[in-house]
């Protein structure tokens, strides 16, 4: 899945350890959502929606990233 | 309350322990080893008093025994104290540690039957549940604290460890009807968590 999170992450100077103390995850979940490796569930999307004052749809597309497209042509 | 606003418990970073990103080493203050150093040197003693304590009632020098007996006692109730304290402060790591070390302690990885051990030596295993319960509620306490990454790639560990152990036991068995020495069930369960250690590696490697 195809998200911003790096982008808004970067918006508030924010480090990825510091987003992830925010979000209470650990820095290597923060590291996989923002490559596309690993797709949050409902509950942390929603927390991630609130940290950044978004929808959920605003920063997660469905599309796939073209990093995995490429992988598995 | 606005449905944007982040409320204070999801807003307030969590102590936490990655299983997966610490590798089973976990991180490991100093106080916490210096913690674990003392709970494995009370074991060791209270193995060692217990054992000399069976070979002085053989021998025959009574007025020694007493003394070996609640030096034992002291031994075992301050590796138990210093156990309960970290366990108060919720310190997972030299808690699990602690309690594997002073568990295993209580063991001898040799070839003496049970039958060959002391009259007290013996209820001495039933005494390492007691470092067995806090290690696995420690244990417990780490996934608990773990993110949804981590208990994913550790349910993946766990299977892949299950399996793997399981197919070797399997093939073994055979083997061992083939001639191969009988090996202690205590060592499969060492290649479950070597297995299950060997996945958490891969498995996180899939998500960096």
């Amino acid at each position: 899945m195809k998200n911003t999170l790096r982008v808004l992450r970067a918006e508030r100077d924010w480090s990825q350890a510091e987003l992830a103390e925010r979000l209470g995850v650990s820095r290597q979940t923060v590291n996989a959502l923002e490559t596309g490796k690993y797709d949050p569930s409902l509950p942390l999307a929603f927390r991630i929606a609130r940290l950044f004052d978004r929808l959920i749809e605003e920063i997660f597309d469905p599309e796939e990233p073209e990093v995995a497209k490429q992988r598995r042509a | 309350m606005n449905p944007l606003e982040i409320s204070a418990d999801e807003a307030t970073p969590r102590k936490r322990y990655a299983l997966t990103t610490c590798g089973l080493s976990g991180k490991l203050t100093r106080e916490g080893s210096r913690a674990v150093f003392v709970i494995y040197l009370c074991a060791v003693a209270v193995r060692l008093l217990v054992k000399l304590w069976g070979r002085i009632e053989k021998t025959g020098a009574p007025s020694l025994a007493p003394m070996l007996l609640v030096g034992a006692a002291a031994a075992a109730a301050a590796a138990g104290l210093t156990l309960w304290r970290l366990a108060r402060r919720e310190e997972y790591w030299p808690v699990f540690i602690g309690g594997a070390v002073a568990f295993a302690s209580f063991f001898r990885f040799d070839d003496q039957p049970i039958a060959a051990r002391t009259v007290l030596e013996k209820p001495l295993i039933v005494l390492a549940l007691v470092p067995a319960a806090f290690a696995t509620w420690a244990f417990l306490g780490m996934i608990r604290e773990t993110d949804e990454l981590e208990r994913r790639i550790n349910y993946q560990a766990l299977a892949f460890g299950f399996g793997v152990t399981f197919a070797l036991t399997l093939v073994y068995s055979v083997l061992e009807d083939l001639g191969l020495p009988r090996i202690s069930s205590v060592w499969w369960w060492l290649a479950l968590a070597v297995f299950w250690a060997v996945g958490i590696t891969v498995y996180a490697r899939k998500y960096r």
